[in-house]
């Protein structure tokens, strides 16, 4: 079976440079493109406000929000509140399925996840205002029984062919293999689906040699990629461009919380928000994600792909708990994403 | 007037007709519904199978003559019995399965629940689950209209 590809080349002005762009985009996708999230380490995100917080004193919460998380269902969601069609899989503790059904039914987003025995972990921002300081506690996650892994692999399968593209984000939980990415990657290749990955260096790393689209490490926890920092300009150009493997698009680097360097096949980019204040950069990198993929899906366009990710970016981290409300507020940022060409 | 889309559930959580049983029964444990839609390798509804089918594929001597337990078949019973964890969906489940579409009001779905004493029912486009609408959707939006 040979793979069919659509060959666009076009010019468009950035910046007063002419940028040349080269997408391959599978042929044959679906009129209404459906987006599947993989979020296999979902999370209850609590948003805990407690100004002035002093360890080993009794603290008073001030204010307290609860949210379903995991780096897929976030995305999920913000592709939901831009009206993409999505579809969220993975796997759920049967205690959480109720609340992470009602808050993502009502964006919209469809959900089919797998029910396990042990619990959805729990994570917990601590925000305090007074001292400007946010602290995160993350729980590894639960075990995933054998047959709940068999379950789910059966489930993912089977929401594959009615998909346009897969987006595999966030860590893994107990007793899965790290390579299990890759094995998914594979699955999406097999029905030609634009593939996105986003997560800790340890799980990509077995899937550079995939034919993964677009990949975004998580650095939160290292600034390490390969084994090399990406703090320094000239590593973070060279680290860019190692993640674009076979069929890669597009590889993206975070720096400076809310800046980005995009390698494509044809030199790197590098966008940031201009004048913007950031109340939080909580969820920026999802939301980059979830902008790059709605228009990316539309156009095909690396670089509009690029400009809509950093406008949801922006949307994202003007909200205290890192969801825009609507299309309509990414649109309006769009003038404020700063991209232009460096040398690779 | 309502649509079914505007009220339903959107979860595809299904099994296929050659799931096990004992999968099922798993699957409803974690889930808020009392069955799942059966659906093909496409997603395309064939049938639904619900706690009482599988009640009944355990008890299949049980009938429900005037409260007594009628042993209908002797054969069928010792064929159901053997190898219980082994039986499939495509033996028990309701096919062809009831469901609506999208686009169907839901003065029609509450018609075909009532009629049909159905409590859940799958939502299809052309033919693919894209969710369920249960009596609790139907409830929750009989006090949202009213309450309007």
């Amino acid at each position: 079976m040979y793979q069919i590809f659509i060959v666009f080349f076009y010019f468009s002005k950035e910046n007063g440079k002419i940028i040349v762009e080269y997408n391959n985009i599978p042929a044959e996708r679906e009129e209404r493109p459906l987006i599947l999230t993989v979020t296999l380490n979902p999370s209850i995100d609590h948003f805990v406000q407690s100004d002035n917080f002093t360890y080993g004193r009794l603290n008073r919460v001030k204010n307290l929000e609860r949210q379903p998380g995991g780096k897929g269902v976030n995305i999920a969601f913000m592709l939901g509140v831009m009206g993409m069609e999505t579809l969220a899989t993975g796997f759920l503790g049967k205690a959480a399925g109720r609340f992470f059904q009602e808050r993502l039914h009502k964006h919209k987003v469809t959900t089919n996840f797998v029910y396990i025995e042990d619990v959805t972990r729990h994570n917990y921002l601590l925000v305090d205002n007074i001292k400007n300081q946010r602290t995160l506690l993350d729980e590894e996650g639960p075990d995933i029984e054998h047959d709940e892994m068999k379950y789910f692999l059966e489930t993912y399968r089977r929401l594959l062919p009615r998909c346009s593209a897969v987006v595999l984000a966030g860590s893994l939980p107990k007793k899965v293999p790290s390579g299990i990415y890759n094995d998914l990657i594979k699955m999406a290749e097999e029905h030609k689906l634009l593939t996105v990955l986003n997560t800790v260096e340890d799980n990509i790393a077995p899937c550079l040699n995939s034919g993964i689209n677009i990949i975004m490490p998580d650095l939160r926890s290292s600034d390490k990629i390969m084994g090399i920092p990406v703090r320094n300009p000239e590593n973070r150009n060279q680290v860019a461009c190692s993640l674009l493997g076979k069929g890669g698009i597009m590889g993206i680097i975070t720096f400076d919380s809310v800046n980005y360097l995009i390698s494509t096949a044809h030199g790197c980019l590098e966008a940031k928000p201009a004048g913007v204040k950031m109340k939080n950069t909580l969820k920026t990198g999802d939301a980059l994600i979830a902008g790059m993929i709605f228009e990316y899906l539309k156009s095909g366009s690396c670089i509009e792909s690029v400009r809509t990710g950093v406008a949801a970016s922006i949307a994202s981290a003007s909200h205290m708990n890192g969801f825009f409300k609507s299309y309509d507020e990414v649109k309006r940022h769009l003038d404020s994403v700063e991209i232009r060409e460096v040398s690779s | 007037m309502k649509l079914v889309r505007d009220i339903m559930a959107r979860d595809i959580t299904s099994v296929t007709e050659e799931d096990t049983l004992e999968k099922v029964a798993w699957l409803l444990t974690g889930y808020r519904f009392g069955g799942v839609p059966v659906v093909d390798a496409e997603g395309k509804v064939k049938g639904f199978i619900s706690e009482k089918d599988i009640i009944k594929s355990h008890y299949p001597f049980m009938g429900e003559s005037g409260g007594y337990f009628v042993i209908r078949s002797f054969a069928e019973v010792s064929k159901k019995l053997d190898k219980q964890e082994l039986h499939r969906v495509r033996e028990f489940m309701t096919s062809p399965a009831i469901s609506v579409s999208e686009e169907d009001t839901v003065v029609e779905t509450i018609n075909i629940m009532l009629e049909k004493g159905l409590r859940i029912l799958p939502v299809t486009r052309d033919g693919i689950l894209i969710g369920v609408v249960g009596r609790t959707e139907i409830c929750k939006e009989i006090f949202r209209t009213e309450s309007d």
